[in-house]
């Protein structure tokens, strides 16, 4: 096995973000952390980068990654593969070193990740105090039984709700994060579980991105996708969704056309993976219509035997 | 429990039955969706209990499936919340978990996931676990998973119902279904069939046609799988269709390990020939039995001398030409010996026995080779016979690889060369009469032959018991001595009781269905059954006794069955009688 380098941050890249209705410059950073405290969720690989990394290596962590920052970037996105806001999983030190570093940078705004039982007014307004700030919260879904059953979440969408207008009320941002096809959920179940999340937590988020699951290491949907008991989300599905949500609404395909991403036919995955990535980034629905392929009609059949396929996904 | 659902015919595991909805369907069956209301998965409501006030429809003519929770085949199957006390008006269907251990009542179990038992060993164990903790008067629904090179295996697992959907999912990936396995890229250059689609298919292959031929194909399949269960040749037809994949055959190769569960499912008795042409006819139920009980439950007429004689092809033996001239070459001398047929797969038929079921009604490919599988199985039945029945000499008129088979595993025997020529019966004859020579004269063979079959069919022990007293032998029938039948020989080599008879085995137990307080007219049904002998198979001649009636039938289930079951023949009576 590999060592593992905990003065290093898991990954950092730029990339376009859509900042006050316009397209702004951001850097990602995933910081390596001992990772996340609840680590069961059922389609999440990420458990297996938790490092015992130390709030100096955390510190160092961020100098490097704040190299890559470009001068003109105006959102900085901080993950963790946990919770920015466990002071288990980043000491309040790293994280106010952080907060400040960004503020004396000229960030206008951060955006970071977190379950909604670390989000408290002190913390909110830890973060709040220095710069706009939007809490990404993996809502998953409105469906309290899917989360449970299916993903495996352990909070309820209460919790959401309750982190949500705390963070309202100190003026901050909430980004619900949505998962298109949790395990077990046919086709169509998936979309209908994703449009009415979608509505659902609209009163509650400010922005919704809609996660396409992908069949990540060492996860449960990993072990039911090798025994073809699960099919990533078809890209029509997460058009479908997209088209019936109320937004904003963003979308971004990762692994769009692989087997283990979200995929159509193998022929079209591009073209509707980049419709889908303009479309998150313009909000304007024209970028949606006009798509089609003729696994379109074969998507439409599946989603609708599979609503008495009793379980099996029909690939 | 079950209302909506009655078993006609057994044929092994395979089973024709009678679902009641709006129109009675004959099963096996596809369902379709105008055939049911399926509350769905939970994860379409926000509660179980929101899921399960759903399910709450007095529907009268439609299947109604309760709410399920998905879950991976691997893991923990989930509890739901009971629906033990949801109404509805019609039949109600149940999703279980493949691997489950316990269920609620219900006329319909649907097997969740079932399109994703892949593995021959998952699929078996799947249905075979749930066969052996549903009621057997319920049916059991595959969804997603038949086509039509699978449904054969699927039907003899004990599959009641499937659908369509996995075929015309397929359809719609473009790929093209057959018995004889499916056409995954493109589809056969010719189209070996000739329905209205398939017509169409080579001009324009769109999903819609193919998913159409699909179907067709899986219903021409139900159809010709429901004619080989009402023709009782079904585990013949399953033996070559699993031909087409490796996993099907391993799937079966898995099934015909689990003996118990066959047994239980198999007739004593049925009209087709069987046809033992592959490696796992040897492992069938029926040779299986006819091995043990021809061990167990055979004692030959005391004879210091054992005769062993290939088989032949027209049966019962005896009235084959080879037969008839052997017989004719032992002539005076068979009254002091047994006779031994050596044959695959049943391996060793006793004379006495050549009547009975499968002796009289297989046929087996023969070439004179025997392979391993069956030298195996040969020489460890003839041993245990041997090791049963003591001889002091052992004449084997038989030729080759059979020949070989003896002499080389060291069975100490004259051995007279075998054939029907002249001088091949000369030997034969000369072999016998020397040693017969100090031997004793067998009873009347055609009263061992009584006997022998009466064993057979219902125990060791019953044909002395039957038999015991002064008894006539009458054409096919025996009589005591006051002339009253006792027993007769059917034409398919049965023993039939008379009511006389029956009153003389009563007291053994055995064979025998206890009614409740009631006088049963034509055909007793299982819910009158109070207790019935294990041992019961279809097929079987039983004796009915009840506190009002005493009688005999013909099982037409296994008894364990008539226990279990709440709906269906359980018995075909023949003479019934009041009595207190």
């Amino acid at each position: 096995m590999r060592e593992i380098d905990l003065t290093r941050p898991v990954s950092v890249w730029r990339s376009k973000d859509l900042f006050q209705g316009r397209e702004a410059e951001s850097l990602t950073i995933i910081l390596r952390t001992p990772g996340c405290s609840w680590a069961r969720c059922t389609m999440c690989g990420y458990p297996v980068e938790g490092a015992p990394a130390t709030e100096k290596d955390l510190l160092v962590q961020f100098g490097r990654a704040m190299e890559r920052l470009s001068p003109g970037a105006e959102v900085v996105k901080i993950y963790t593969s946990g919770s920015f806001l466990d002071p288990g999983e980043l000491p309040e030190v790293v994280r106010d070193h952080i907060l400040d570093s960004l503020k004396a940078m000229g960030v206008k705004k951060l955006v970071l990740e977190t379950r909604p039982e670390y989000i408290t007014p002190e913390r909110a307004k830890a973060c709040l105090s220095r710069l706009e700030t939007e809490f990404a919260l993996g809502l998953e879904t409105a469906n309290d039984l899917v989360r449970q059953k299916s993903v495996c979440k352990g909070f309820s969408f209460r919790d959401f709700v309750k982190a949500s207008e705390i963070v309202h009320n100190l003026g901050g941002r909430i980004k619900a994060y949505l998962l298109l096809k949790p395990p077990f959920l046919s086709e169509g179940e998936a979309i209908r579980d994703a449009v009415s999340s979608a509505r659902a937590a609209k009163p509650y988020a400010d922005m919704i991105s809609l996660n396409l699951c992908n069949v990540q290491k060492k996860t449960t949907v990993e072990r039911l996708w090798e025994r073809d008991e699960y099919r990533p989300p078809w890209l029509w599905s997460a058009v479908e969704v997209l088209r019936n949500s109320p937004g904003p609404i963003i979308c971004d395909p990762v692994g769009a056309g692989t087997r283990r991403g979200p995929h159509n036919c193998g022929e079209c995955d591009g073209a509707v993976a980049e419709a889908i990535r303009k479309f998150s980034l313009t909000q304007d629905p024209r970028d949606l219509v006009g798509l089609d392929h003729w696994c379109r009609a074969t998507w439409r059949k599946v989603v609708e035997l599979e609503e008495k396929s009793f379980g099996t996904p029909l690939v | 429990m079950t209302k909506y659902f009655e078993v006609l015919k057994r044929d092994g595991p395979a089973r024709l039955g009678k679902l009641t909805l709006e129109q009675s369907l004959k099963t096996p069956a596809a369902l379709s969706e105008e055939d049911y209301i399926s509350v769905g998965s939970i994860f379409g409501f926000g509660s179980e209990e929101k899921a399960l006030a759903m399910a709450v429809m007095e529907i009268q003519k439609k299947l109604v499936i309760m709410p399920h929770v998905p879950s991976g085949l691997r893991s923990e199957p989930s509890k739901i919340a009971s629906s033990d006390e949801v109404k509805i008006g019609g039949p109600k269907g149940i999703v279980v978990h493949p691997f489950a251990s316990g269920v609620e009542k219900a006329d319909v179990y649907i097997i969740s996931s079932a399109g994703c038992l892949r593995s021959p060993r998952d699929l078996v164990r799947a249905v075979l676990g749930l066969r052996n903790i549903i009621p057997p008067d319920s049916a059991l629904y595959a969804p997603a998973l038949a086509t039509p090179a699978n449904l054969a295996l699927l039907v003899y697992l004990g599959i009641d119902l499937v659908d369509a959907t996995r075929v015309i999912a397929d359809g719609y990936y473009g790929r093209y279904h057959t018995r004889d396995g499916v056409f995954d890229s493109k589809i056969p250059e010719e189209l070996p069939c000739r329905c209205e689609s398939c017509v169409k298919l080579a001009d324009n292959p769109s999903p819609e046609l193919l998913a159409s031929h699909n179907v067709q194909e899986l219903e021409v399949e139900i159809c010709r799988v429901r004619e080989t269960i009402r023709s009782e040749v079904i585990r013949e037809y399953v033996e070559r269709q699993v031909r087409v994949k490796p996993e099907l055959t391993a799937a079966f190769r898995v099934l015909d390990q689990e003996h118990i569960y066959l047994e239980r499912r198999t007739p004593q008795h049925r009209k087709s020939i069987m046809y033992a042409n592959t490696t796992e006819s040897l492992s069938r139920v029926e040779v299986t039995r006819f091995a043990d009980r021809a061990l167990t439950r055979f004692t030959p007429p005391n004879a210091n001398v054992l005769l062993l004689l290939p088989c032949s092809a027209r049966k019962p033996y005896s009235t084959s030409r080879s037969h008839r001239r052997f017989i004719e070459a032992i002539g005076p001398w068979r009254r002091y010996l047994n006779e031994l047929i050596l044959t695959s797969p049943l391996a060793l038929v006793p004379r006495e026995l050549e009547e009975v079921y499968p002796a009289a009604n297989y046929d087996v490919p023969v070439t004179g080779r025997w392979d391993c599988e069956e030298r195996r199985w040969l020489l460890k039945c003839l041993d245990a016979y041997l090791e049963k029945n003591r001889y002091s000499s052992i004449v084997a008129h038989i030729d080759s690889e059979l020949r070989d088979t003896l002499e080389d595993h060291g069975i100490d025997a004259i051995y007279t060369g075998g054939g029907t020529g002249d001088e091949n019966l000369a030997r034969l004859s000369q072999a016998v009469k020397e040693a017969t020579r100090d031997a004793v004269r067998t009873p009347d063979p055609r009263l061992q032959r009584f006997r022998a079959v009466a064993d057979y069919y219902l125990g060791n022990g019953t044909g002395d018991l039957l038999f015991s007293g002064k008894v006539k032998i009458k054409g096919v029938e025996v009589q005591d001595e006051r002339r009253r039948a006792l027993a007769r020989m059917t034409p398919q080599g049965m023993i039939a009781l008379s009511l006389e008879g029956a009153k003389i085995l009563e007291p053994r137990g055995t064979y025998t269905v206890a009614i409740g307080d009631f006088l049963p007219k034509g055909s007793l049904l299982a819910p009158g059954v109070v207790d019935a002998d294990e041992q019961i198979r279809p097929g079987d001649e039983v004796i009915i006794r009840g506190d009002k009636a005493f009688g005999i039938g013909r099982a037409k289930m296994s008894g364990w069955e008539m226990v279990a079951s709440s709906r269906g023949v359980a018995v075909e009576l023949k003479q019934i009688e009041k009595i207190g």
